[in-house]
């Protein structure tokens, strides 16, 4: 079964904004759908300049944009994610 | 202390993204008056009783990033763009570097244990028999503490099989080693000043963000943008709070603005050995025990809080000051910047002289975001650890090792990681009862330097 790619970018300003915490974040994903996940540390994209609209961390979840990312709105996309694909 | 992850530590480092991004580019000065409509716009959820007062809230935290010292009462009345015309703009701003937004402090109930509603007033009242004080009474089928008579000794909580009882504490009250946290019922808090000593604990824990720390950023953005010669000190801490290697960590720190950046791992390691050298010489002379001197936090406590200890602190002097010395030899005329991931050092600086300006590391990583450096742009260099005893004094234990492995003879070392009401009480009896360990590292921050109030990812 395919996963679902949790790209998080460690480029400085997601970084320093926190995405240096999320890096860890599979320990920290429910048992019942960590299998499902794989996470990959990306670099800036740019998306991070633009603080109205994406304000940094930015992590993207089986492609979808998140801005402003943190623990539990990943958790959240990862769900909708499985959700979709009918993975549970 | 409040876990790393929590919306106000994005608040401070959003906040000071951007009055650095203001400070560096922008042509008009009165654009600094958006930043807190920039921060908390109009549709949002507020955070406190309303948006005008978040807003409000920011306009404080700006002026004590430009040094304004917000405990005082002072004229509120002009705008931003008012103040930053007259903060200064050209050295470190005096001391003390804490001061407390009155306004944003949420004026805590005194720390308290309470009975919650999930007390059923069972037969056998282990609390109420318990209690050493006779402070529990029944009331409508409920316990009822007392708060005149309650000791806070908190047996009634441990007592309860429901877990009815609650503690209730006052965050910065709490975490404060020794006891500078002035706590009057219905009013703001305030520091005593003269027990304070910088550990910078408390602004990390006020879940109101409401104690605030001096920044020397005016003035190093000024310098900068004179392009002065400038050179960057940095603490052995920083390596994992940022991403990339070593190597480009270093090369985007220079890109920020610095001429230079000097990794202290190396004066830490000249430290080391000259720590040794005098231990060795006290002991000849027939003192028993030499504690290390590189944590200001701790010599703060010794000068305001055990002065009687003071003959057994070591005279060396500590890494930044040892790099600094250095470093003014070699380049007489440079800025000289410390980056590190403590408070306590802005007051080691101010005192002693000889640093410029000090910076923490919160500063430090927003500083490279607001000037677009990408770390892992640059190239990426074969690591080659060196100077490994010195990075270690960024741990607690490390100081202790590195002064060990620079003696021939083996020496008993011990350590105090993590300065509290325990550990002072502790070091108060020395002065009777010499402590185990010939030397004895003392580190404010349980963890050491790398777990420090100002750390990004620690
Ligand atoms: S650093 Fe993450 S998008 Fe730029």
């Amino acid at each position: 079964m395919e996963k679902i790619i949790v790209e998080i970018c460690t480029g400085t300003a997601c970084f320093v904004m926190g995405s240096g915490k999320l890096l860890s974040i599979e320990e920290s994903l429910p048992a019942n759908i960590r299998d499902y996940v794989e996470v990959q540390p990306v670099l800036c994209c740019g998306l991070c300049r633009d603080w109205t609209n994406s304000k940094p961390p930015v992590v993207s979840v089986a492609g979808k944009m998140i801005a402003g990312a943190d623990e539990e709105k990943i958790i959240k996309a990862v769900m909708a994610a499985l959700e979709g694909g009918n993975l549970c | 202390m409040l876990t790393e992850k929590n919306q106000y530590s994005y608040l401070r480092k959003e906040l000071l993204t951007r009055f650095f991004t203001f400070l560096f580019e922008s042509k008009n000065p009165l654009e600094i008056n958006k930043i807190p409509y920039e921060m908390i716009p109009s549709g949002g959820d507020p955070r406190r009783c309303c948006i005008y007062k978040d807003r409000e809230m920011i306009k404080y935290r700006l002026l004590s990033l430009m040094g304004y010292d917000l405990s005082e009462s002072f004229d509120e009345s002009p705008s931003l763009y008012e103040f930053f015309n007259r903060c200064g703009k050209d050295r470190a701003p005096a001391l003390p570097p804490l001061s407390v937004i009155t306004a944003a402090c949420s004026s805590c109930r005194s720390k308290q244990y309470r009975v919650t509603e999930l007390c059923r007033g069972c037969l056998a009242r282990p609390c109420q028999t318990i209690c050493p004080a006779d402070a529990i009474s029944m009331k409508s089928g409920k316990a009822l503490i007392d708060g005149e008579k309650c000791i806070n000794c908190g047996k009634c909580r441990e007592s309860c099989p429901y877990s009815a009882i609650v503690y209730i504490p006052v965050p910065c009250e709490e975490v404060c080693p020794v006891g500078a946290i002035i706590k009057k019922e219905g009013h703001a808090i305030e520091i005593d000043r003269d027990k304070c000593i910088s550990c910078g604990r408390c602004t990390r824990s006020c879940p109101f963000g409401a104690i605030v720390e001096k920044s020397h950023i005016v003035p190093l953005v000024a310098a900068i943008k004179q392009k002065k010669d400038m050179t960057l000190m940095i603490a052995p801490s920083l390596y994992d709070q940022l991403p990339g290697a070593d190597s480009q960590i270093l090369a985007a720190l220079k890109a920020a603005g610095f001429s230079r950046v000097y990794e202290l791992q190396e004066a830490a390691e000249i430290v080391a050995e000259e720590e040794g050298k005098e231990l060795l010489e006290r002991m000849e002379n027939g003192q028993s025990f030499m504690t290390t001197s590189c944590c200001p936090a701790y010599v703060e406590t010794v000068k305001k809080h055990i002065p009687e200890l003071a003959s057994h602190v070591s005279d060396t002097p500590s890494p930044m000051m040892a790099g600094a010395r250095i470093l003014r030899e070699k380049y007489p005329g440079t800025t000289i910047v410390f980056a590190g991931p403590c408070l306590a050092k802005k007051v080691e600086a101010y005192e002693k002289g000889g640093v410029d300006l000090v910076l923490n590391f919160e500063e430090l990583g927003t500083l490279l975001i607001a000037k677009s450096v990408e770390i892992l742009d640059y190239p990426a260099a074969e690591e080659v650890t060196s100077f490994a005893l010195g990075r270690g004094f960024a741990r607690s234990g490390g100081v202790g090792k590195a002064v060990k492995a620079s003696l021939e003879e083996d020496i008993h070392c011990s350590q105090i990681d993590g300065l509290s009401v325990k550990t002072i009480r502790l070091m108060k009896t020395w002065i009777k009862k010499a402590p185990e360990g010939r030397l004895v590292e003392v580190m404010a921050c349980e963890g050491g330097c790398s777990r420090g109030p100002c750390s990004l990812n620690s």
